[in-house]
Protein backbone atom coordinates (compact mmCIF):
# COMPACT_ATOMS: atom_id res chain seq x y z
CA UNK A 1 0.00 0.00 0.00
CA UNK A 2 3.15 2.90 0.11
CA UNK A 3 2.81 3.02 -3.76
CA UNK A 4 -0.76 4.42 -3.98
CA UNK A 5 -0.13 6.29 -0.60
CA UNK A 6 3.08 7.98 -2.66
CA UNK A 7 1.20 8.46 -5.73
CA UNK A 8 -2.42 9.70 -4.82
CA UNK A 9 -1.80 11.42 -1.35
CA UNK A 10 2.32 12.59 -2.15
CA UNK A 11 1.99 12.96 -5.74
CA UNK A 12 4.89 11.39 -6.65
CA UNK A 13 4.99 9.80 -10.19
CA UNK A 14 4.11 6.01 -10.51
CA UNK A 15 7.95 5.42 -10.92
CA UNK A 16 9.04 7.46 -8.10
CA UNK A 17 6.94 5.97 -6.01
CA UNK A 18 7.76 2.21 -6.67
CA UNK A 19 11.63 3.15 -6.75
CA UNK A 20 10.84 5.37 -3.29
CA UNK A 21 8.85 1.79 -2.10
CA UNK A 22 11.24 -0.87 -2.36
CA UNK A 23 13.25 1.23 -0.41
CA UNK A 24 10.71 1.38 2.43
CA UNK A 25 10.22 -2.11 1.95
CA UNK A 26 13.59 -2.85 2.19
CA UNK A 27 13.94 -1.83 5.74
CA UNK A 28 11.02 -3.07 7.15
CA UNK A 29 11.21 -6.34 5.87
CA UNK A 30 14.51 -6.29 7.41
CA UNK A 31 13.12 -5.43 10.48
CA UNK A 32 9.84 -7.89 10.17
CA UNK A 33 12.72 -10.65 9.56
CA UNK A 34 14.92 -9.89 12.75
CA UNK A 35 11.72 -10.35 15.03
CA UNK A 36 10.26 -13.08 13.25
CA UNK A 37 13.48 -14.60 13.56
CA UNK A 38 13.89 -14.31 17.45
CA UNK A 39 10.57 -16.19 17.28
CA UNK A 40 11.98 -19.02 15.30
CA UNK A 41 9.42 -19.00 12.44
CA UNK A 42 12.30 -17.88 9.90
CA UNK A 43 13.87 -20.85 7.74
CA UNK A 44 16.91 -18.76 6.15
CA UNK A 45 17.89 -21.20 3.57
CA UNK A 46 14.25 -21.11 2.21
CA UNK A 47 14.00 -17.73 1.89
CA UNK A 48 17.06 -17.55 -0.06
CA UNK A 49 15.85 -20.03 -2.05
CA UNK A 50 13.09 -17.72 -3.54
CA UNK A 51 15.30 -15.06 -2.78
CA UNK A 52 17.97 -15.99 -5.23
CA UNK A 53 15.39 -16.04 -8.60
CA UNK A 54 13.61 -13.50 -7.09
CA UNK A 55 16.77 -11.10 -7.51
CA UNK A 56 17.00 -11.96 -11.60
CA UNK A 57 13.24 -11.19 -11.62
CA UNK A 58 13.47 -7.63 -10.06
CA UNK A 59 16.37 -6.63 -12.20
CA UNK A 60 13.98 -7.51 -15.60
CA UNK A 61 11.05 -6.18 -13.38
CA UNK A 62 12.43 -2.85 -13.13
CA UNK A 63 14.13 -2.74 -16.37
CA UNK A 64 10.84 -3.62 -18.51
CA UNK A 65 8.73 -0.74 -15.85
CA UNK A 66 11.36 2.05 -17.36
CA UNK A 67 9.38 0.86 -20.75
CA UNK A 68 6.28 1.65 -19.09
CA UNK A 69 4.33 4.68 -18.30
CA UNK A 70 3.15 5.79 -15.34
CA UNK A 71 -0.52 5.26 -16.31
CA UNK A 72 0.33 1.88 -17.43
CA UNK A 73 1.79 1.21 -13.85
CA UNK A 74 -1.36 3.17 -12.11
CA UNK A 75 -3.60 0.28 -14.35
CA UNK A 76 -1.45 -3.11 -13.31
CA UNK A 77 -1.56 -1.75 -9.66
CA UNK A 78 -5.49 -0.85 -9.37
CA UNK A 79 -6.28 -4.29 -10.95
CA UNK A 80 -3.94 -6.03 -8.67
CA UNK A 81 -5.91 -4.28 -5.80
CA UNK A 82 -9.00 -5.41 -7.07
CA UNK A 83 -7.99 -8.77 -7.26
CA UNK A 84 -6.68 -8.87 -4.00
CA UNK A 85 -9.88 -7.09 -2.55
CA UNK A 86 -11.73 -9.74 -4.85
CA UNK A 87 -10.02 -12.95 -2.62
CA UNK A 88 -10.55 -11.12 0.52
CA UNK A 89 -14.48 -11.39 -0.04
CA UNK A 90 -14.27 -14.55 -0.95
CA UNK A 91 -15.27 -15.94 2.02
CA UNK B 1 10.30 -30.57 -8.89
CA UNK B 2 8.43 -28.90 -5.82
CA UNK B 3 12.55 -26.74 -5.60
CA UNK B 4 11.76 -25.82 -9.10
CA UNK B 5 8.39 -24.50 -9.12
CA UNK B 6 9.24 -22.47 -5.67
CA UNK B 7 11.56 -20.87 -7.79
CA UNK B 8 9.73 -20.28 -10.44
CA UNK B 9 7.19 -18.49 -8.56
CA UNK B 10 10.20 -16.65 -7.08
CA UNK B 11 10.91 -15.10 -10.07
CA UNK B 12 7.49 -13.91 -10.82
CA UNK B 13 7.71 -12.39 -7.34
CA UNK B 14 10.91 -10.44 -8.22
CA UNK B 15 9.41 -9.22 -11.59
CA UNK B 16 6.09 -7.99 -9.88
CA UNK B 17 8.57 -6.47 -7.11
CA UNK B 18 10.22 -4.58 -9.64
CA UNK B 19 7.40 -3.68 -11.54
CA UNK B 20 4.98 -2.62 -9.29
CA UNK B 21 7.45 -1.56 -6.37
CA UNK B 22 5.46 -4.10 -3.80
CA UNK B 23 7.61 -6.76 -1.57
CA UNK B 24 6.73 -9.47 -3.89
CA UNK B 25 5.47 -11.83 -0.76
CA UNK B 26 1.80 -11.91 -2.53
CA UNK B 27 4.02 -14.72 -4.40
CA UNK B 28 6.46 -15.32 -1.79
CA UNK B 29 4.49 -16.55 0.55
CA UNK B 30 2.11 -19.05 -1.16
CA UNK B 31 5.31 -20.14 -3.21
CA UNK B 32 6.52 -21.31 -0.03
CA UNK B 33 2.98 -22.53 1.38
CA UNK B 34 2.43 -24.95 -1.79
CA UNK B 35 5.89 -25.60 -2.71
CA UNK B 36 7.81 -25.94 0.29
CA UNK B 37 5.02 -27.02 2.70
CA UNK B 38 5.06 -23.80 5.17
CA UNK B 39 2.63 -23.23 7.62
CA UNK B 40 0.97 -19.36 7.17
CA UNK B 41 3.49 -18.11 9.88
CA UNK B 42 6.36 -19.49 8.73
CA UNK B 43 5.54 -18.88 5.21
CA UNK B 44 5.38 -15.30 5.80
CA UNK B 45 8.17 -15.22 8.42
CA UNK B 46 10.43 -16.69 5.46
CA UNK B 47 9.13 -14.82 2.53
CA UNK B 48 10.60 -11.59 4.56
CA UNK B 49 14.27 -13.38 4.03
CA UNK B 50 13.53 -13.29 0.16
CA UNK B 51 11.76 -9.71 0.42
CA UNK B 52 15.22 -8.03 1.91
CA UNK B 53 17.37 -8.74 -0.81
CA UNK B 54 14.56 -8.39 -3.53
CA UNK B 55 13.86 -5.09 -2.10
CA UNK B 56 17.31 -3.86 -1.71
CA UNK B 57 18.50 -5.04 -5.60
CA UNK B 58 15.24 -3.25 -6.89
CA UNK B 59 16.13 -0.09 -4.80
CA UNK B 60 19.82 0.21 -6.26
CA UNK B 61 18.21 -0.41 -9.73
CA UNK B 62 15.47 2.10 -9.38
CA UNK B 63 18.53 4.48 -7.73
CA UNK B 64 20.33 4.43 -11.23
CA UNK B 65 17.22 5.04 -13.01
CA UNK B 66 16.71 8.22 -10.96
CA UNK B 67 13.25 6.96 -9.07
CA UNK B 68 14.19 6.88 -5.52
CA UNK B 69 13.23 9.48 -2.61
CA UNK B 70 15.96 7.49 -0.71
CA UNK B 71 15.27 9.43 2.66
CA UNK B 72 11.33 9.42 2.31
CA UNK B 73 11.52 5.46 1.96
CA UNK B 74 14.15 4.87 4.94
CA UNK B 75 11.84 7.30 7.00
CA UNK B 76 8.62 5.60 6.04
CA UNK B 77 10.49 2.15 6.51
CA UNK B 78 11.82 3.25 10.02
CA UNK B 79 7.79 4.52 11.04
CA UNK B 80 6.02 1.67 9.39
CA UNK B 81 6.63 -0.31 12.53
CA UNK B 82 4.40 2.49 14.43
CA UNK B 83 1.46 1.78 12.43
CA UNK B 84 2.15 -2.26 12.76
CA UNK B 85 1.39 -1.96 16.52
CA UNK B 86 -1.19 0.26 16.06
CA UNK B 87 -2.95 -2.09 13.16
CA UNK B 88 -1.93 -5.26 15.82
CA UNK B 89 -3.76 -3.53 18.40
CA UNK B 90 -7.28 -2.52 16.08
CA UNK B 91 -6.73 -6.44 14.45
CA UNK B 92 -7.30 -7.60 18.10
CA UNK B 93 -10.25 -5.78 18.91
CA UNK B 94 -12.51 -6.98 15.85
CA UNK B 95 -13.37 -10.05 14.34
CA UNK B 96 -10.95 -11.35 11.61
CA UNK B 97 -14.08 -11.24 9.12
CA UNK B 98 -14.53 -7.73 9.53
CA UNK B 99 -11.48 -7.06 9.10
CA UNK B 100 -11.13 -8.91 5.75
CA UNK B 101 -14.09 -6.80 4.42
CA UNK B 102 -12.76 -3.52 5.80
CA UNK B 103 -9.73 -4.34 4.29
CA UNK B 104 -11.17 -5.26 0.92
CA UNK B 105 -13.60 -2.03 0.83
CA UNK B 106 -10.50 0.21 1.65
CA UNK B 107 -8.54 -1.36 -1.41
CA UNK B 108 -11.05 -0.97 -3.97
CA UNK B 109 -11.51 2.43 -3.16
CA UNK B 110 -7.67 2.77 -3.64
CA UNK B 111 -8.00 0.51 -6.88
CA UNK B 112 -11.04 3.17 -7.97
CA UNK B 113 -8.97 6.02 -7.61
CA UNK B 114 -5.30 4.59 -9.28
CA UNK B 115 -7.69 3.40 -12.19
CA UNK B 116 -9.44 6.38 -12.64
CA UNK B 117 -6.27 7.90 -12.72
CA UNK B 118 -4.99 5.43 -15.09
CA UNK B 119 -7.92 6.25 -18.01
CA UNK B 120 -7.61 10.28 -17.46
CA UNK B 121 -6.21 11.73 -20.48
CA UNK B 122 -4.38 13.98 -19.07
CA UNK B 123 -1.07 14.40 -19.97
CA UNK B 124 1.82 12.56 -18.55
CA UNK B 125 3.71 14.53 -15.92
CA UNK B 126 7.46 15.07 -17.86
CA UNK B 127 9.42 12.19 -16.87
CA UNK B 128 13.41 12.39 -17.92
CA UNK B 129 13.54 12.05 -21.71
CA UNK B 130 15.42 12.67 -24.54
CA UNK B 131 12.72 13.69 -27.05
CA UNK B 132 13.72 17.37 -28.07
CA UNK B 133 10.92 19.96 -27.36
CA UNK B 134 8.09 19.97 -29.41
CA UNK B 135 8.25 22.33 -32.54
CA UNK B 136 5.46 24.45 -33.12
CA UNK B 137 3.85 23.39 -36.27
CA UNK B 138 0.79 26.05 -36.86
CA UNK B 139 0.91 27.66 -40.28
CA UNK B 140 -1.15 30.40 -39.45
CA UNK B 141 1.88 31.53 -37.32
CA UNK B 142 4.30 31.82 -40.14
Amino acid sequence: MIVPLLVLWLGYGEHEATGTSLAAIAVIAALAAGAQGAYGNVDVGNGLLLGAPGIVGVAIGTSLQQRLSGRAISLIFGLLLVGVALVLLIP
Amino acid sequence: MSTVGAMVLGLAAGVSAGLLGIGGGILFVPALSIFLDKTQIQAEATSLVAIVPVAVVGCWRQVQFGNVRLSDGLWIGLLSPLGVLAGVVVSNALPQRALEIAFAVLILLVAYRLLRRAIQPVPESPRPSSKEPSVDKDPMSS
